[in-house]
């Protein structure tokens, strides 16, 4: 044996193309044993791909694959599995109306004699590992569909956890989970690596990557940009990797990498002076299970966020705005311009704008093209008694394409071949092209690109410098802070905060939606 | 706090084509040529094998035989295409024969025979819809049931099943013409069932209802959240479905004087069959009334062509069920293969 360690996972010389497109370009990606890469790069620059090579989805061009130094093959899911490698998709592939614990073992032999599963003994099992490998608290017994998105995704991350893999990908884990959430994910990921799993970590946080990787391995349009190493000869701490200023400076040249030239920062933003008549009127609104009695206001030219953790009733924002309170259950008004929400129809026909969280089930019609999808909302754009008007369609179709940058730009495109930052502008331009006044936006960023942030953010800021209103909804704390006039904390189904903008600080909105501050002290997220 | 100077300016993102762009690029599948091609294999080897087969007497008899099963055929295009599937389309056509096959045996004008074997038929798509998106039953069980129920309510009607015959004498021409009469050429049936696809195709392609549809077929909330009206249009969809299948009924009672029960039973299957053969057609699967038409001229040149080949009956069925098997086989392959 050689003196220096094998690599755990050794791919490299990756070649891709579809058709006449490359797609990877001599790729390479290297994990020694107990290391965790994170894996940065744009929508589209070939991350995806190059795990979907990893995992067998994909068959490379040319690629050369090593497991502990031993050539290695992979030409399906089973194989990748068989070696070890798992991985925990974006979107969760989840069977909704299993159990939890149903869920966590399913494919997997969790017998008890003869192919009987002993239900209890199973679900009890479940919790135990649940706890145990992601710090989640949910009850075994529970459907899939009726945990919260943020609970999904642990459950998912646990199911590839507890298949004891020796090669773990997480692709964008944390892009629906609260900063507390994300803290027991990386806790976990820490633990694996520990024990000498070799970890990739795809993310668009930045921050997590320089809080969890060893390396950061940058992808810039299918070829390897750059790779920057966050280890330090020096340091002790946190195992050795840098801190402060110096994490900071490699983190930018991380963003600089990744976009191919210098950033500027975004500068601090003028305090808006909105006024009027509330756009947005909430009162009394009550949503089972989630809140009750919640009450706000938005005026025109004012960004309101709302943020709060899993189970503090967050989630159930939006819904319940947009339909005006009238689900089952249900209670409360919401004025809209002066007219009452009855349903979805009459919120969008007052002006709302509803950008769902979950995008690719209910912000686009996936096998639907740009063009069909927004003429979908923006129907009044593009029709007359009823009859599109095809000439007139394209060319709505056309303008707000490129007005929101959306790549391709070509809205022959079906929305569901688009990457999530462009699904999103696409999202956003079919209510921009409605003529939309007041956009509730649900975790509008969650798993796009820095770009298509940038992008996404300084649309919406024209629509408010123009006297448009926004109701933020978001766990992105920093997303918040750049662009809320005020942030209003959820906390246990109760409105517990809220902030002016120069009051607004990641660590402050943190310390209040764990409940650490006001008044609510020590408690922990819902069990 | 890294803060936001991770962010890049505004509309900064790096120009030129990334790769994958390409990929978007609007470009015939392989797959969407199946259909087509099928078409084209069956017509050559018939031709080969039966000198009459490619006669203009042969295709005028394809062609009216295709008419019926046509109007069963874009029926089910909608249904499918909101997100469903219609097994009663047979009970709305024996309703529809039904209804027009006993006013006019009751002696009523045609025009009112017309309206009321419409009427019939599209109490069953008030019905399906209903039980579908008002109750929230999955369209296939809603229209099973209805299928079941509509076969046991024509023997009931029928005093257990006894065909209506209509004589020459108490027919009036004005109804004997929907299905023995000729219109610019073509036998009424075939003009019927072109005016009935053009205008499905016009209401589903060019209107906002048929973009709410389609929208609302494949993914419903999305649809309610861009502010469509999903549970009314899905509804309407039912109801379109049931006249158009209505129609293809008034037309049967006309052209077998009279009205035989289940014998729209007949088109149930093929139609499906044919719309989903026609869904090959899309980029996306999704079913039109051009793909359905084709879907139903496969069939129907495949059934006219073993007869002429004396191919026995027994084998027919076979034949019918191996062609869609391999379409829709083929259409799976390279749909895996385009990955």
């Amino acid at each position: 044996m050689a003196a220096e360690v094998a690599p755990r996972v050794s791919l490299t010389g990756v070649r891709k193309s579809f058709g006449a497109v490359r797609v990877l370009d001599d790729v390479s990606l290297v994990v020694a044993p107990g290391e965790v890469v994170a894996l940065v790069g744009e929508n589209g620059a070939g991350k995806s791909t190059l795990i979907k090579v990893l995992t067998g989805f994909h068959r490379a061009d040319t690629a050369v694959l090593e497991v502990d130094g031993r050539p290695a093959s992979v030409a399906s899911a089973r194989d990748a599995e068989a070696l070890g490698i798992r991985v925990v998709h974006q979107d969760r592939h989840l069977a909704g109306r299993l159990s939890v614990a149903e869920q966590l073992y399913l494919g997997r032999d969790e017998g008890g004699r003869g192919g009987l599963v002993h239900r209890r003994e199973l679900v009890r099992r479940a919790e135990r590992d649940l706890a145990a490998s992601v710090g989640l608290h949910v009850r075994g017994d529970a459907l899939v569909d009726d945990l919260t998105v943020a609970e999904q995704q642990l459950l998912q991350v646990a199911r590839a956890v507890l298949t004891r893999p020796r090669v773990l990908v997480l692709d964008e884990p944390t892009a629906s989970l609260a900063a507390a959430e994300a803290a027991l994910l990386f806790d976990a990921v820490r633990r694996l690596a520990a024990e000498g799993v070799a970890v990739v970590y795809i993310s668009h946080y930045l921050q997590e990557v320089g809080d969890l990787a060893d390396r950061v391995l940058v992808l810039r349009n299918g070829r390897t940009a750059g790779e920057v190493s966050l280890r330090s000869a020096e340091s002790d701490d946190d195992g050795g990797r840098v801190a402060g200023a110096e994490r900071h400076a490699l983190l930018d040249r991380v963003v600089e990498l990744m976009v191919g030239h210098q950033v500027a920062g975004l500068g601090e933003r003028e305090q808006r002076r909105p006024g009027g008549e509330p756009l947005l009127a909430v009162d009394g609104l009550t949503a089972p299970g989630a809140f009750t009695d919640l009450s706000l206001r938005v005026l025109p030219g004012e960004v309101v966020g709302v943020t709060g953790l899993i189970g503090s009733g967050v989630e159930a924002l939006a819904d319940a705005v947009t339909t005006g309170g009238t689900a089952r259950g249900a209670g409360g008004r919401v004025g809209l311009g002066g007219r009452r929400v009855r349903s979805r129809r009459s919120f969008a026909r007052a002006g709302g704008a509803h950008v769902p969280a979950q995008r690719r089930r209910d912000g686009i019609v996936v096998r639907a093209t740009v063009r069909e999808n927004i003429g979908l909302t923006a129907t009044g754009q593009v029709s007359r008694w009823g009859l599109l008007l095809p000439r007139r369609e394209r060319a709505v179709a056309e303008r707000w394409v490129e007005r929101t940058d959306v790549r391709p730009a070509d809205p022959e495109a079906l929305a569901g071949s688009l990457s999530g930052g462009n699904q999103q502008k696409v999202v956003l331009a079919k209510w921009l092209a409605r003529g939309s006044r007041l956009f509730v936006l649900d975790q509008p960023t969650a798993g796009v690109d820095v770009a298509s942030r940038e992008q996404l953010y300084a649309r919406i800021e024209e629509q408010v410098d123009d006297g448009a209103g926004v109701l933020l909804i978001t766990t992105d704390l920093e997303e918040l802070v750049g662009l809320a006039d005020r942030v209003l904390v959820l906390h246990r189904g109760a409105l517990v905060a809220e902030l002016p903008r120069a009051e607004l600080g990641v660590e402050r909105l943190l310390a209040i939606s764990s409940g650490q501050r006001a008044g609510r002290q020590g408690q922990e997220v819902p069990a | 706090m890294t803060a936001t100077t991770e962010r890049p300016a505004g509309g900064a993102a790096p120009a030129g084509a990334r790769p994958g762009a390409e990929r978007h690029r609007k470009r015939l599948r392989p797959a969407q040529l199946l259909a087509p091609l099928s078409l084209a294999a069956i017509v050559v080897t018939f031709g080969v094998l039966s000198e009459n087969f490619l006669t203009g007497s042969n295709l005028q008899v394809v062609l009216a035989s295709s008419a019926l099963l046509a109007l069963a055929a874009v029926a089910m295009t909608v249904v499918v295409r909101a997100g469903g599937i219609d097994l009663s389309v047979g009970v709305a056509v024996d309703l529809g024969a039904y209804g027009a096959a006993a006013l006019v045996a009751a002696g009523y004008v045609p025009w009112v025979a017309v309206v009321g074997g419409l009427l019939c038929a599209l109490v069953v798509g008030a019905v399906n819809a209903v039980l579908v998106t008002v109750v929230g039953i999955r369209p296939f069980l809603a229209t099973l049931a209805v299928w079941l129920i509509g076969s046991s309510a024509q023997q009931l009607l029928t005093g257990g099943g006894a065909p209506i015959y209509l004589s020459r004498g108490e027919t009036p021409d004005g109804f004997r013409v929907l299905g023995g009469g000729q219109v610019l050429g073509l036998d009424v049936p075939v003009a019927a069932a072109l005016v009935g696809a053009l205008v499905v195709a016009a209401v589903l392609g060019g209107t906002v209802w048929g973009r709410v549809l389609t929208a609302a077929g494949d993914q419903p909330s999305a649809t309610r959240i861009a502010g469509g009206a999903a549970g009314s249009t899905v509804a309407s969809a039912y109801l379109l479905a049931a006249l158009v299948a209505g129609l293809a009924g008034v037309l049967l009672a006309s052209k077998s004087s009279g009205f035989v029960p289940f014998s729209g039973q007949l088109y149930v299957l093929d139609a499906i069959g044919a719309v989903f053969i026609g869904a090959t057609l899309s980029r996306t699967g999704r079913t039109s009334v051009v793909g359905s038409l084709v879907g139903v001229l496969i069939f129907t040149l495949l059934s006219n062509g073993m007869n002429l080949v004396a191919l026995s009956a027994f084998w027919q069925d076979l034949a019918r069920g191996l062609v869609l098997l391999a379409v829709l086989v083929a259409a799976a392959v390279l749909a895996r293969r385009a990955r």
